[in-house]
Parts: structure tokens; sequence; C-alpha cells
């Protein structure tokens, strides 16, 4: 196996691969339409998302890694809702790209997805709208926690769940 | 740990317990990625930050590092770099991780040639498997 692309098949990436697979005889793909209608059918809205993803059988969240998540969290949404109403826009966009790294690698896809949406609103929105993205965060968080608990109600999990 | 030599070849490594390093500011996604290599058999080490990194890998003798592309002293993709040109750790497997835009990842993907990258999100799905594959690119 020279090569490799995991699904869904990015058109770009399948050109990438195949040009560095064929080298100069291949040309890079033009499909930017084909990828935003790519993207617009394979990203649901947030709100479509679930809390958690299902894991395979066999794989689990390790608790220290969700017990790190439910401790720190409430500080990162505490930091980003001070530095939302300020627009000070590169801490939001480096503490949201943190949180989403810490929610999509324990699977807290709607989370996630959300983080990622305030990291491309601070681009541009006032402090007023980013403070709403991070209000809409942190009730995002809750339901992510109470998820996580409900599949690990081991009495850590419980603890720190607590207000 | 059943490891005899950093250098194997790929019909060892089709079962067999790697050396792996994981490096990641974040205590959650190290937490998430050591947890799940260790349940893949290897034997894992982790670090908060880039530094001391070189010195961990050739004195463990490790077969694959994960790399966080963002980390505030040094970018993963950076460090990838500078260790791919370390004569010392030429049979040293590379994968990135990252929670980056989808488009920020296909430049990655460009920039990077054949080191693998996976999505945080992606990690209980993907990466046991970019990490067997890359410790097998650089064996064979």
């Amino acid at each position: 196996m020279d090569d490799y692309l995991t699904k869904p098949i990015d058109p770009e990436q399948l050109s990438a691969v195949l040009c560095r697979q064929l080298g100069a005889a291949a040309r890079p793909l033009t499909l930017a339409p084909a990828r935003s209608q790519l993207r617009t059918r394979s990203q649901p809205p947030p709100e479509a998302l679930p809390p958690l993803a299902l894991l395979q059988s066999g794989l689990r969240r390790p608790p220290q890694a969700v017990e790190a998540f439910s401790r720190r969290t409430p500080q990162d949404l505490a930091e980003l809702h001070a530095v939302a109403r300020q627009a000070r826009r590169d801490e939001v966009r480096r503490i949201a790209h943190k949180l989403k790294g810490s929610a999509g690698s324990l699977g807290a896809l709607q989370l996630a997805r959300l983080c990622e949406g305030l990291e491309d609103a601070a681009d541009n929105a006032s402090g007023e709208a980013l403070g709403e993205l991070v209000i809409t965060l942190e009730q995002a968080f809750q339901r992510t926690l109470a998820a996580l608990q409900q599949e690990q109600p081991g009495p850590s999990a419980a603890r720190e769940g607590s207000p | 740990m059943n490891v005899r030599s950093s250098k194997l070849g790929p019909t060892e490594l089709a079962g067999s317990t790697l050396r792996v390093l994981v490096i990641d500011d974040d205590d959650v996604a190290r937490a998430v990625i050591v947890d799940l290599l260790q349940q893949e058999g290897h034997s894992v080490s982790s670090l908060p930050s880039p530094i001391g990194a070189t010195k961990h890998i050739v004195d463990q003798r490790v077969n694959v590092v994960v790399l966080d592309v963002m980390m505030p002293s040094m970018r993963g993709d950076k460090l990838a770099n500078l260790l791919a040109r370390n004569p010392k750790l030429k049979h040293l497997g590379v994968v990135l991780v990252t929670s980056a835009r989808e488009q920020d990842v296909s430049a990655l993907l460009n920039a990077m040639g054949s080191i693998a990258i996976v999505a945080k999100s992606d990690i209980q799905t993907s990466l046991a498997a970019a990490v067997r594959r890359a410790a097998s690119l650089r064996a064979g």
C-alpha cells in the first residue's frame, strides 16, 4: 500500500494523494464546487449532532480524560466569557480551539462543532454576539457532561459534575 | 514490553508492541490518545510539550511519535520536519493529530507529504491504524 484516504473522501485530499503518487503526470483537480457541496452534506448543524458520539465496541473514554475535561472546561468557559465580551479575538480563537480539541478527542461532537463556529465568528462578530455563542457552548457542555455522567456514573465523574 | 529493536520489519509490525511517544499540551486529548494506544498493546509515554522530545525518542528508542499540531512552544508540524531531518531518527514514524479546520488540514496534508494526519474527532476510529502504518512505512 503506497497511500490511503479515510472516508468520507475529500476530493482535494484525493487530488493531493494522486499528485503525490503520480508525480508530475498528475495535475491537481479543481473541485471547489464539489467540495462545498460535500461539506454541506457531511456537516450537519451542531444541534443535529449528539452530545457524545457512540464508541465502537471495545473502545472507551478514559476516566482520567473525562475527569480532566469536566474539571477544566468550566474554567475555559469562564475565561471565554471574559475575552468574548471584550472581543479579544485572538484569545477567543485560542481558547475555543483548545476546547474543540479536548471535546473532539472525547467524541463530544456537538460541543466541538460549536467551538469551531466560535473560532470562525471570532474573525468578525461583535463582543455581544461572541458572548451569546459562549452561552450556547455552556449549554452544550452541560448536555455533554450529563451524557458523560450517564456513561461513567463513577463517584469522581459525579463529583466533578456538581456545580 | 516486547520490542527488541526500534527497527522493525513490516511482518514484525503486524501485531507487535510499538514504543509510542505522545506529545500534546492538551491533557484531555493526551489522556485519550495514551489510553487508546495502550489498549492497542503499545508501550506509550507522553510529554505535555516538545521540550526534551528528541532525547526521549533516542533514549527510549521510540518507534512512532504522535504530535499535536497546535502547541504553544512549537508547532507539531515544525517538530515533525526537524525529526525527519535527524539522521539518528530515520526509522521514526510520525503521526500528526489536529483539531484544525478542514481547509487548514488540507493545506497541512499538502505540506507534510507522506506524514499521516488524524483529526482529533477521529482519534478513536483512525489513530491506531495510522500509528501502525507510520511505523510500517519507516521500517520498510
